[in-house]
C-alpha cells in the first residue's frame, strides 16, 4: 500500500498533460457552441441561436446524398476488412515459426505506419491509366483499351480497405493470441475436423472481437477525409471532405462545426451504443 | 463441395499470403518503378536508373518541409513521451478518485477524427488571433499523439511492482527521489517507445497540420500534397521510397526495444 504522501505527490504528475489539452477541451466546447450560432470567418458570429446550421448540415440535398453514401460505403467496408482480417490473423497468431510471425506483423503495420499520402500515391498509380491493374486487365483481355479507374466508388473503396485492414487485423490477432489453442485440440479430441473446429469453435469465440474490429474499422471509415480527397477526386468526396470544404471555400465554421457534430455521432455514436449495451473495456484496436 | 477436401492449413495459408500481397503490393510496386527510366510512372519500368534519386536531392523543394517536421516532431515526441509518461505514471499510483474520467479525458483524441480536432482548433486559434503556425501545430499535434503515448508507457508501467517504489521510501528517499532514481530508469524504455511513436505519428500527421499549418511553416506531408495534385513524377516515387525505407527502420527500432508481440497482447519472452 503506497503511503498517502507518496500518492498525493503523484497526483501532481497529471498537471502538464492536463495543461497540454487546456487549447483542446476548450476548442471542443467553441465548436459545439458555434454550431448553434451564425459564425463565419469574416463576420466572427453572431448571437442569434438557431438550428439553421444542423438543418443545412442533414436536410441538404446534397449533403444528404453524401452523408448516406459515406454510411454505406463504410458498413461495406467494415465487413470487408472483417473477412480480410480473420485469414491474416489467423496467420499471424498460429504460425509455429516465430520468424514468420514476425515478418506477417512487419506486413501489416508497415502500410500501418506509412505516411498516409506515401500510401495513396502507390494507389495513384496502381490505378493510373499506365498502372498495374490496368496492365492485369488488358494482359488477361477483360479490357480492350485501358482507362484511369481513379476517381471512382472502387477506387475510394480500395483505398479505405487498404488503409483500414491493418485495424481490423491488430484487434483480431490480439483475440486470437488470447484464445487458447487447447481450446481447438479439445474440438478435434471430440472428433471435429480442422474446418468444422474452426467455423463451430473458433469463429463463434471470435465473434465479439470480430463486432468490435468492425465497428472501429466503420467509425474510422466515416471520418475518411484523405483517402477519397485523394482516389475520389471532386465526384466521389465522403462527408468529411464537404466540411474541409466548408473551412478552406466558404469560410463558414458554424455550418462547418454542425457537420462535424453530425459526423462525430455517426463516427463514435456506434461505439458509445456498442460499449453501453455489452459493457466491454474501450479498445482502439491501434498500439495497445 | 471441393472446400471441403481442401486442406485446412494450405487454405488459411493462401489466405494469409493473399492478404499480405495486399498490403505489400502498393510498397513494391512504388520501389522499383523509382528506379524506372520512363518520366512518368509505369509498371513494369524501363530500364534502370538513379536520375530520380539524384533529382530529388538536387531539386530541394522538400528539404525545408523536412526540416520543419523534424523540429516538430522532435519537440512533439519529447513533450507527449514526457508528459504522457507522468500522466500514466499518476494514473497507476495516484489516489483512485476521478481516476476513470481523467483517463477517458486525455484517452479521448483517439477516437476523434483529426479533421474534427484541426478544425476545431482552427476555430480556437483564429477566435484568439494566434497567428503563430508553430504554437498552433505543437497544440495540434500533441493532442493527436499523448493519448497513444500513453496507452504504450501505460502497459509498460503495469509490469513495475509497487514494491521497488515502497522499498526506495522505506529506506528514506524523498518522492521526488524515488521518481527519478527508480521509477523513471525502469520506465524507459516504456517512455523512449512512447518517443518514437509521437515522432512517427507527428512526422505523418497530415490533416491536422494542413489545417494548422500557415505562412512559410509547410510541415512535409502537407508539401507532399501539394506536389501529389499536380504531378505524378518518379522523383515523387523516390521520395516514397526512401520514406518507407525510414518507416522500416522505426518499425524495427520499435521491435528492438519492446518487441512487436507486444502490439498483440503476448508477454515479451526476453526481458
Amino acid at each position: 500500500m503506497m503511503p498517502k504522501e507518496y500518492r498525493r505527490f503523484a497526483g501532481w504528475l497529471l498537471a502538464p498533460a492536463g495543461a497540454l489539452f487546456i487549447p483542446f477541451y476548450a476548442a471542443m466546447a467553441l465548436l459545439v457552441a458555434i454550431s448553434f450560432l451564425n459564425y463565419s470567418a469574416l463576420n466572427g458570429g453572431s448571437v442569434v441561436l438557431t438550428l439553421a446550421n444542423f438543418t443545412t448540415a442533414i436536410a441538404d440535398p446534397y449533403n444528404f446524398g453524401v452523408l448516406v453514401r459515406t454510411l454505406v460505403l463504410s458498413m461495406l467496408v467494415s465487413a470487408i476488412c472483417v473477412g480480410l482480417g480473420v485469414p491474416l490473423s489467423w496467420g499471424i497468431a498460429r504460425t509455429r515459426s516465430s520468424g514468420l510471425r514476425l515478418v506477417l506483423s512487419f506486413v501489416v503495420l508497415m502500410p500501418f505506419m506509412l505516411n498516409a499520402l506515401v500510401r495513396l500515391f502507390a494507389w495513384t498509380t496502381i490505378l493510373s491509366r499506365e498502372g498495374l491493374i490496368n496492365l492485369v486487365l488488358v494482359w488477361l483481355g477483360l479490357v480492350d483499351r485501358p482507362r484511369s479507374l481513379l476517381r471512382s466508388d472502387i477506387a475510394v473503396l480500395l483505398g479505405q480497405v487498404y488503409f483500414l485492414l491493418p485495424f481490423a487485423v491488430l484487434t483480431l490477432t490480439v483475440a486470437l493470441s488470447k484464445l487458447p489453442r487447447t481450446v481447438e485440440g479439445a474440438a478435434q479430441s471430440l472428433g471435429a475436423g480442422p474446418w468444422a473446429t474452426f467455423f463451430k469453435v473458433v469463429l463463434p469465440l471470435l465473434r465479439p472481437s470480430m463486432l468490435s474490429g468492425g465497428i472501429i474499422v466503420y467509425s474510422l471509415s466515416v471520418s475518411a477525409f484523405v483517402v477519397p480527397l485523394i482516389l475520389g477526386g471532386d465526384q466521389y468526396k465522403m462527408y468529411a471532405n464537404l466540411i474541409y470544404d466548408q473551412v478552406t471555400f466558404s469560410g463558414d465554421y458554424g455550418l462547418a462545426a454542425a457537420m462535424a457534430l453530425i459526423l462525430l455521432a455517426c463516427s463514435i455514436g456506434l461505439i458509445a451504443i456498442y460499449r453501453l449495451v455489452l459493457h466491454t473495456p474501450a479498445q482502439i484496436g491501434t498500439v495497445r | 463441395m471441393k472446400l471441403r477436401h481442401a486442406s485446412f492449413p494450405f487454405v488459411m495459408a493462401l489466405l494469409t499470403f493473399l492478404g499480405s500481397a495486399f498490403l505489400l503490393l502498393p510498397l513494391v510496386v512504388i520501389v522499383v518503378s523509382s528506379f524506372g527510366e520512363d518520366t512518368y510512372l509505369r509498371f513494369p519500368p524501363r530500364g534502370f536508373t538513379l536520375d530520380w534519386y539524384k533529382e530529388l536531392l538536387e531539386l530541394g523543394d522538400f528539404v525545408g518541409p523536412l526540416w520543419v517536421s523534424i523540429q516538430l516532431g522532435v519537440a512533439v515526441a519529447v513533450t507527449s513521451a514526457i508528459c504522457g509518461a507522468m500522466a500514466a505514471y499518476a494514473l497507476s499510483r495516484s489516489l483512485t478518485l476521478f481516476k476513470a474520467s481523467v483517463e477517458s479525458a486525455l484517452l479521448a483524441p483517439v477516437l476523434l477524427p483529426t479533421l474534427i480536432i484541426g478544425l476545431a482548433l482552427l476555430v480556437l486559434f483564429n477566435r484568439l488571433n494566434v497567428t503563430n503556425a508553430w504554437l498552433t501545430l505543437f497544440f495540434g499535434h500533441v493532442v493527436v499523439t499523448l493519448p497513444f503515448v500513453l496507452q504504450t508507457t501505460s502497459s509498460t508501467l503495469a509490469t513495475l511492482s509497487p514494491r521497488l517504489e515502497l522499498a526506495g521510501m522505506s529506506l528514506g528517499a524523498r518522492p521526488l527521489a524515488v521518481l527519478t532514481t527508480i521509477v523513471a530508469p525502469l520506465a524507459m524504455p516504456g517512455i523512449i517507445a512512447g518517443g518514437i511513436i509521437a515522432f512517427a505519428l507527428s512526422f505523418d500527421e497530415f490533416v491536422v497540420s494542413v489545417l494548422l499549418a500557415q505562412g512559410p511553416v509547410t510541415p512535409f506531408p502537407v508539401q507532399l500534397f501539394q506536389y501529389m495534385r499536380f504531378s505524378v513524377s518518379p522523383v515523387l516515387a523516390a521520395m516514397s521510397t526512401l520514406l518507407i525505407v525510414a518507416t522500416s527502420v522505426i518499425i524495427l527500432a520499435f521491435h528492438k526495444i519492446v518487441g512487436l508481440e507486444t502490439l498483440f497482447g503476448a508477454p515479451r519472452w526476453r526481458r
